[in-house]
């Protein structure tokens, strides 16, 4: 069997097991995913003619000017629009710190517990070992990202009208998830690669996520504030940068991953 | 099997390992001896090849350290310092992940076999964070033979068990032994050097003494007898120490130590002497120095090296200097 696979197998039997690690994955998946709805039908209850205030009014008419047909729906209606969209725009947050928790736990917990020096005693290249500990890593985030988004949308499908569906998981929803979505693991991950070489510990490592929620939630902010709309052409253009960005941050970490290196500075 | 030579390791201008040049023949178990920080960990590394050495040259089982890694990977099984094992897998599970990673043919088999002779099968699928001390040392004993390595490098593999566990490691190890492979064990414990090994080097970053654990006892000490008598009175003494072949006496209450040149033919000569002046034998025994002793003076000496290396490893010991 191919050693990749091995270090995959590895991993998801220890990762399986960490229940502690699994949690920390799962709540922001599931608060992401039920915090939208409980928005858009809490909100007009407990405030029934307060919601739809200045704010709300002038997304709705930014909204409006870029897509015409918005403009004859429902007010509520372009709210849950609205709210949808913006969750979307969170959920990227999931592959983020998923990966990003992975990684760093499967590098510096490994470190901490002194299994690198027999594991790289073994015939296995470091590239190997990197890319397994990489799939393990991307892989369970992106997937539990998908498996959200399929959640969101298939509450959608029963909660809110039919319009709202299709607005949602347009071009530039869809590219979020699918390819946006997919490219922050593995930048995420690349970035747990080169700080866990230094971190002694799995948490200050982690606190590099930051760096990856901040863009983030300056975009969600922004479209909030009506700044801007996301736009399915910008979306794709992140996504060139973003994969730019992770070839490189995976060389940087490939570079730090070597035998001597890991087992004589990584302290 | 395993030959060094000017073998050196440095770390940001820190020597770790200085000029070692060893042969460890094929079979034996090899014994490197030393304080901590001594180098023995620096050494089993660039042995397994995880770290480059700075200067000298390797070569196991034919292949050249730094130029044939991969190969050199696949002959040695290693014991780390640490266990390192993966505490949420079980026991089987650590064993099959390395049985796999280094392609064994017959994985369930060979991760069978090891659990049965370490005696964990029992435990097999408990995870490992619920093991003992020498539960875990076992089980990386097994990891470390799972391929049928031909070389082992063992570094410190009995510290910390108790004496019952050490006693089942040693027991283990002894019986590798048997079965023609290649060891190289690490131990500040001079008992286990000397119980286990063929060959010791003393190591203190440079290579100290190298040499089988009796010789090295006879090359620091000469040979001491020692006289146990009823009671030493100065009579006694006093024909001792006319004898022309005793090089010197010392009384250590109703005993004496005597130092000779050539015991097999002196004491009988000496054994005479004392009859004639009245003296009632009770044991005559030749002196034995523990290991510790020899290992400690070495240490002390180190720089000085009063130690002459034996004919067969002259050749070795002069360029290791
Ligand atoms: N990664 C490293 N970076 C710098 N110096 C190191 C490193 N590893 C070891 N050393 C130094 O090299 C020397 C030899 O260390 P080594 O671990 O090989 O000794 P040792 O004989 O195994 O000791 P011990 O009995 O304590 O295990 C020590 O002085 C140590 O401080
Ligand atoms: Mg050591």
């Amino acid at each position: 069997m191919s050693a990749v696979l091995v270090i995959l197998q590895k991993e998801w039997a220890d990762l399986r097991r960490h229940r502690l690690l699994m949690l920390s994955m799962m709540a922001p998946a599931v608060v992401f995913l039920l915090l939208p709805f409980a928005l858009v039908i809490l909100v007009p209850l407990l405030d029934p003619s307060g919601w739809n205030d200045r704010n709300v009014q002038r997304m709705a008419e930014l909204l409006g000017r870029a897509e015409p047909d918005l403009r004859r729906m429902d007010p509520l209606l372009v709210f849950h629009i609205y709210i949808f969209r913006q969750f979307t725009l969170m959920f990227l947050l999931i592959p983020i710190l998923g990966a990003l928790s992975i990684a760093t736990y499967s590098i510096v917990g490994e470190k901490q517990n002194r299994t690198l020096e027999p594991l790289l005693a073994t015939p296995i290249r470091t590239t190997e070992l990197l890319w397994g500990k990489s799939l393990a890593a991307a892989l369970p985030a992106t997937l539990l990202t998908w498996i959200t988004f399929g959640f969101y949308v298939l509450l959608m499908r029963v909660l809110s009208p039919a319009e709202v569906l299709a607005h949602v998981v347009n071009p530039v929803g869809l590219s979020l998830i699918f390819l946006i979505g997919p490219l922050v693991a593995i930048l995420s991950l690349g970035l747990g690669v080169i700080v866990s070489s230094r971190a002694k510990d799995p948490r200050t490592a982690q606190q590099i996520g930051v760096l990856l929620i901040l863009p983030i939630m300056a975009l969600f902010i922004m479209q909030m504030r009506g700044f801007f709309l996301l736009r399915a052409r910008w979306v794709w253009l992140g996504a060139a940068v973003l994969l730019a960005l992770d070839v490189i941050i995976l060389k940087i970490g490939a570079r730090l991953f070597q035998r001597e290196t890991i087992l004589t500075r990584w302290t | 099997m395993i030959t060094t030579r000017e073998l050196t390791k440095v770390y940001d201008g820190k020597v770790a390992v200085e000029a070692l040049t060893m042969e460890i023949r094929s079979g034996e178990i090899f014994g490197l001896l030393g304080p901590n920080g001594a180098g023995k960990t620096t050494t089993v590394r660039m042995l397994a090849a995880l770290i480059s050495p700075t200067s000298g040259e390797a070569v196991i089982g034919g292949y050249r350290v730094g130029e044939q890694n991969a190969a050199i990977r696949r002959l040695v099984g290693i014991v780390t310092e640490a266990p390192g094992l993966y505490e949420r897998l079980s026991a089987r599970e650590n064993l099959e992940i390395y049985a796999k990673l280094y392609g064994v043919s017959n994985v369930a088999r060979q991760v069978e076999k090891y659990l049965h002779l370490l005696e964990l099968w029992d435990r097999r699928d408990d995870p490992v964070g619920t093991f003992s001390k020498g539960m875990k040392q076992k089980l990386a004993l097994a990891r470390a033979l799972v391929h049928e390595p031909r070389v082992l490098l063992l570094d410190e593999p009995t510290s910390g068990l108790d004496p019952q566990m050490t006693k089942v490691v040693r027991d283990f190890i002894a019986d590798l032994k048997g079965q023609g492979r290649t060891i190289l064990l690490c131990t500040h414990n001079l008992d286990e050097a000397e119980r286990l090994c063929d060959r010791i080097l003393v190591l203190k970053t440079r290579p100290i003494a190298l040499d089988t654990p009796q010789a090295l006892r006879r090359r620091l000490f000469g040979r001491r007898i020692i006289v146990t008598l009823e009671a030493v009175t100065d009579r006694i003494l006093e024909r001792v120490r006319t004898l022309d072949f005793v090089l010197d006496v010392q009384q250590e209450d109703r005993r004496l130590v005597i130092a000779l040149s050539d015991p097999e033919r002196q004491n009988p000569i000496l054994v005479r002497a004392l009859v004639e002046v009245g003296a009632a034998i009770r044991f005559l025994t030749e002196e034995e120095h523990s290991l510790e002793e020899i290992y400690l003076r070495l240490i002390e000496e180190e720089g000085g090296m009063p130690v002459l290396p034996s004919a067969s490893d002259r050749a070795e010991a002069s360029s290791a200097r």
